[in-house]
């Protein structure tokens, strides 16, 4: 496998491979976190929070006493999937936040790459393949036992891979959805308001983002029972509420999602944030 | 050769550079003067397609830059004025970043990084991170990075920012030898007497336009004045400099 990938990588064009470690090297935000030019550790310390985090999760689906409460067990999984959604989010959002500055190409990268023979589409693929493999890397950390737990105890072993791809779908799409949304927000911003502008902007806006996702993640209530759902009071938070958006794909993907709740928003909420970003980026470059 | 047929650059409806015609012979060294402000820098982000011109053309070997501007760009070296790096990089890190996206085959691009940073006295810090580089080293990396991949086409600006003596007199050489070798190289300065002495014909530009494009010799024959310096205050500079020098002495004395 390690040759495989070895292989692989060995075929991508040599100016792909150096741009793409350089925008790996600097996909955080350096002066926001303080941490000087680790990156790479950074990074491993960043996938250990998130591999213990799944871990624990998966030990609390699969170690438990033996219960009959179908509703209890109902509960029990919607509120995993929904805390795994609601993390998933979080850790994408903050990532958006701490790589804010490190997204778009500064003047320093337009005087060192802008004399030497690199086209536009390189630049911009390496730095979105930089963006996907830290989004990836997270989504693989944090969800790479309990995937396999939540697949398990909900599909058994005839379902299992079914319900992990629907799993990591869901997952992979949320993440991209929140990811495409900052992008989205920050680049029309740019693309929008003057240089001077902007550059004030977007630093309360970073800080405005940060106190988003850190409030929806603590604030967000979880809701575990399929009763709870179809309350009319609860209609407008669903319909507001993108990690819910996302509950319910997953379970429309695996065939348990309540009637009552429209799931389908998520799939244009999720087309939308997509489509804007891959009209916007490439303008961005363009320009 | 490099030539630049009535190039214009405009900002906000106002022209940087204004009909500016020129052109820098293989072999030869052009000086490229001016005042603050004047447009040098500015054309020498044109010639390097870091920005497009306004109105006009900019040829390489009798071909528009634009046409193939990769192809251009694999044959230019461009030091530019303000020492922009990737700090969090060493010094040889970043010459085998420049040399990965130049595409240069691995080894023979190893053998001449470790060259360059031994010539250019960088050797022993050559692990050490740029952020930590003096102002002198950033410039040598600069310069290293230019001449990394044998350019046909040199543009120098300002490139003896920062640099100590010993270092400067080597880049004045090193200037020459690679004009002798043929190469076109354009070198923009502030410093008259290094371009009196190793530049074969000096381009001057004032508020944009070109006011001088000939040879040092033919100017101080035609303008009667015995130095570049002489030469440069007459077309360039606007101001009475000992009667300001004298008014500024004044102000803080009062």
């Amino acid at each position: 496998m390690h040759n495989l990938i070895r292989k692989f990588v060995d075929r991508l064009p040599l100016q792909f491979r150096a741009l793409y470690h350089q925008f790996l090297l600097r996909i955080v935000d350096l002066e926001a976190l303080s941490i000087e030019a680790d990156i790479p550790r950074f990074l491993g310390q960043f996938a250990g929070v998130l591999m213990m985090f799944s871990m624990i999760n998966a030990l609390g689906l699969l170690i438990h006493p033996p219960i009959d409460n179908i509703a209890y067990l109902v509960g029990m999984f919607w509120t995993v999937e929904q805390r795994m959604i609601f993390t998933m989010m979080l850790v994408v959002g903050l990532f958006a936040v701490i790589s804010w500055d490190s997204i778009f190409p500064d003047r320093c990268d337009v005087m060192v790459l802008g004399p030497l023979p690199l086209t536009a589409h390189t630049i911009l693929i390496a730095r979105m393949a930089a963006s996907g493999a830290v989004v990836g890397l997270a989504v693989l950390a944090l969800n790479f036992a309990v995937s396999c737990a939540l697949s398990l105890l909900l599909g058994g072993f005839s379902r299992f891979l079914m319900i992990l791809a629907a799993y990591l779908f869901t997952m992979i799409a949320a993440s991209l959805f929140l990811y495409g949304s900052v992008l989205t927000v920050q680049g029309l911003m740019a693309l929008l308001l003057p240089r001077r502008v902007f550059l004030r902007v977007s630093a309360l806006l970073q800080i405005a983002a940060y106190g988003l996702f850190i409030s929806v993640y603590f604030l967000e209530p979880t809701i575990t029972s399929p009763s709870v759902f179809v309350l009319p009071v609860n209609q407008r938070m669903l319909d507001w509420s993108p990690p819910y958006w996302f509950f319910a794909l997953f379970n429309q993907l695996i065939g348990s999602l309540p009637p009552a709740f429209r799931g389908w928003r998520s799939v244009p909420g999720w087309a939308s944030a997509s489509r804007s970003q891959a009209l916007r980026f490439p303008c961005f470059f363009a320009i | 050769m490099l030539e630049l047929r009535r190039v214009s650059k405009h900002f906000s409806g106002i022209a940087a550079v204004d009909q500016v015609s020129f052109s820098a012979r293989p072999g030869e060294v052009t000086g490229y003067l001016g005042p603050n402000g004047s447009g040098k820098s500015t054309t020498m982000k044109m010639i390097t397609g870091l920005i497009e011109v306004t109105f006009g053309e900019i040829l390489f070997e009798g071909r528009e830059i634009h046409e193939d501007l990769i192809g251009y760009k694999r044959r230019m070296g461009y030091v530019p004025e303000e020492p922009n790096l990737y700090n969090h990089l060493s010094g040889a890190e970043y010459l085998t970043m420049i040399a990965q996206l130049r595409n240069l085959p691995w080894r023979a691009s190893a053998e001449r990084i470790d060259g360059l940073l031994r010539l250019f006295s960088l050797y022993d810090d050559r692990h050490a991170g740029i952020s930590g580089y003096s102002k002198g080293m950033r410039q040598k990396i600069l310069i290293a990075a230019a001449l990394l991949h044998n350019p046909q086409l040199v543009l120098l600006d300002e490139p003896f920012s920062g640099l100590d003596v010993g270092s400067a007199l080597m880049l004045r050489s090193l200037i020459q030898e690679l004009a002798g070798r043929g190469k076109v190289v354009l070198f923009s300065s502030h410093e008259l007497d290094t371009v009196e002495r190793i530049c074969s014909r000096v381009v001057i530009l004032h508020r944009g336009k070109l006011v001088a494009d000939d040879t040092i010799e033919r100017l101080r024959t035609l303008m009667e004045l015995p130095t570049l310096e002489g030469i440069f205050s007459q077309l360039a500079v606007e101001q009475d400099t000992d009667a300001m020098a004298r008014q500024i002495a004044d102000l803080i004395h009062a």
